[in-house]
């Protein structure tokens, strides 16, 4: 005789297949027939409705209605067995805000709108969390693994699989792990580099001779035009720099001026600092990256400064309008 | 005693699985501490998710963790006074038993991003085809009749592969701790709260 929990799981799938009345009769019967069949199957059907969490893992429910999200995961269902439907092709495609990634495809191509952060599941098992408005171009190969860093940042945690290397590459410069963690941020001039776990190699490919390598905690910035480039071990600074992945915006002595650059990466309602001998005034706080407001009304607070905060933009150090 | 349905059910079905599953594992080896045998380890556990049914509603608990350890305390304690269980060291024992060295949750167990690495290892690591009906009806949403098309197979092997996968997954949640990303980062000492740092 089985036991009682695998018993259990066989009628969650038998359940949720394709069943009569006459499948639920006898379910209703056994659950009831012992209280232990009871707890069993609500722990098999609490295991398989968890498992419906790998399908859209998004952060902040504060930025989009969970109505929005339904919908999204409506239409991604919708498109999901078109494409099965339609013969089963593996490829996927999805550009533009709110994309939602495929887990079995080879290629596929994510963007992410102002303020969204998602997490996608690759192919390989590899997560990508990508970041306020950014794109990457995801194509697994049987001898490479390559990431394309259209625009913006990500944060990668790669499955391990030394045969087979995991490449990001943005403009000419390229980053290289086999199984690690580690994020890309494209900038004006460079890429920043963070790494949590393992070790990568980051190198621009019109010098190749620079290559650099980073373990946990170590970040650099790998320059377009080819420099010397410094690695520095700053595992908390690296820790600070990925708060995004938790939707946080985590400040440890930052200048103003950089602050509110970084809040203006994830919201329309953009923060002007109208007083630029202010931007120099570190701070030390944590906010959620879509609440500028929240930000504005303690930096009035901690600097005693005017703040304006109007529907469509914030201003910081004017006497413009009272608060 | 028949299965509710509607959104009480679904309420108590996300919280088994989101914040009570994922402590069994430590539940089972507490309990094994406490001297209780591998092969009474399952009715207890059962007997714990039993108790959970009997709830009203469960967004009072605060800690699912501690409730969980708390839960399975008295189902021990009712289990000796019934004399179910004689394998236990000593009712003496058992009611010194406190919960107090159990620890703080795991803090990682909450973050959506542990949790989502927890979810696609888990069905990452099931077997080939066990895990392809895994990807089609959990990531991507199927129904068993559109993951048998898509896979080209039966109806009746997708639900075979359905129950086999979930009692693996049911099995590694019980027994294994599955590692989650480390997730550390310098916290402000107030959130919210903006300190000029001069």
């Amino acid at each position: 005789m089985l036991p009682i929990n695998d018993e259990a799981a066989q009628w969650v799938a038998r359940l949720n297949g394709d069943c009569d009345d006459r499948v639920r009769a006898e379910f209703e019967a056994w659950h009831d027939a012992d209280p232990r069949h009871q707890g069993a199957y609500l722990r098999a059907e609490a295991a398989w409705m968890m498992l419906d969490r790998a399908q859209v893992m998004t952060h902040g429910d504060t930025l989009h209605s969970r109505r929005a999200l339904e919908e999204k995961v409506k239409a991604h269902r919708a498109a999901v067995n078109r494409r099965y439907v339609l013969g089963g092709a593996m490829a996927a495609s999805v550009a533009g805000a709110g994309g939602v990634g495929y887990v079995l495809s080879h290629r596929l191509s994510f963007a992410t709108g102002l303020g969204e952060l998602r997490k996608v599941p690759l192919k390989d098992r590899s997560i990508a969390a990508v970041n306020t408005d950014s794109q990457i171009d995801v194509d697994m190969s049987e001898r490479l693994r390559h990431v394309a860093l259209v625009k913006g940042e990500a944060w990668f945690q790669v499955a391990k699989n030394p045969d087979v290397p995991f490449v990001v590459s943005a403009g000419d410069i390229r980053v290289r792990a086999v199984g690690t963690a580690f994020s890309v941020r494209r900038r004006k001039e460079g890429v920043d580099v963070l790494v949590t776990e393992g070790t990568v190699e980051a190198w621009n490919v019109n010098d190749k001779d620079g290559r650099v390598s980073l373990t946990a905690g170590h970040e650099a910035f790998v320059t377009e035009k080819p420099e010397v480039v410094a690695v520095n071990f700053r595992p908390d600074e690296v820790e600070r720099r990925l708060a995004w992945r938790e939707r946080e915006i985590i400040l440890n002595s930052e200048p103003l001026s950089d602050a509110v650059a970084e809040f203006n990466r994830y919201n329309a309602r953009q923060i002007v600092l109208a007083d630029p001998a202010l931007g120099a005034s570190q701070l030390v706080g944590g906010f959620q990256v879509d609440q500028p407001e929240t930000f504005a009304r303690a930096v009035h607070a901690a600097l005693n400064v005017p703040v304006s905060i109007q529907d469509d933009r914030i201003i910081i150090g004017t006497n413009a309008t009272a608060l | 005693m028949t299965v509710k349905t509607g959104d009480a059910r679904k309420a108590l079905l996300a919280f088994v699985g989101t914040q009570i599953l994922p402590h069994e594992s430590d539940l089972r080896h507490w309990l094994l501490r406490l001297g209780v045998k591998a092969h009474e380890l399952d009715d207890i556990v059962q007997d714990v998710y039993c108790r959970l049914l009997r709830l009203e509603r469960v967004d009072h608990i605060e800690d699912p963790r501690a409730y969980l350890f708390r839960s399975a305390r008295n189902v021990l304690l009712e289990q000796v006074r019934k004399s179910k269980i004689v394998s236990i060291m000593t009712v003496q024992n058992l009611d010194e038993l406190g919960v107090a060295d159990l620890g703080p949750s795991p803090e990682s167990a909450a973050s959506s991003r542990a949790e989502l690495t927890r979810v696609l290892a888990l069905i990452g690591d099931l077997p080939e085809r066990c895990r392809q009906v895994f990807e089609l009806r959990k990531v991507h949403g199927l129904s068993q009749a559109e993951t048998a098309k898509a896979l080209r197979i039966s109806e009746n092997i997708v639900e075979k592969e359905t129950a086999k996968g979930l009692v693996l997954i049911l099995r590694h949640m019980a027994e294994a701790v599955v590692p989650d990303v480390p997730v550390r980062r310098p916290k402000p000492p107030e959130f919210g709260v903006l300190y000029a740092a001069d």
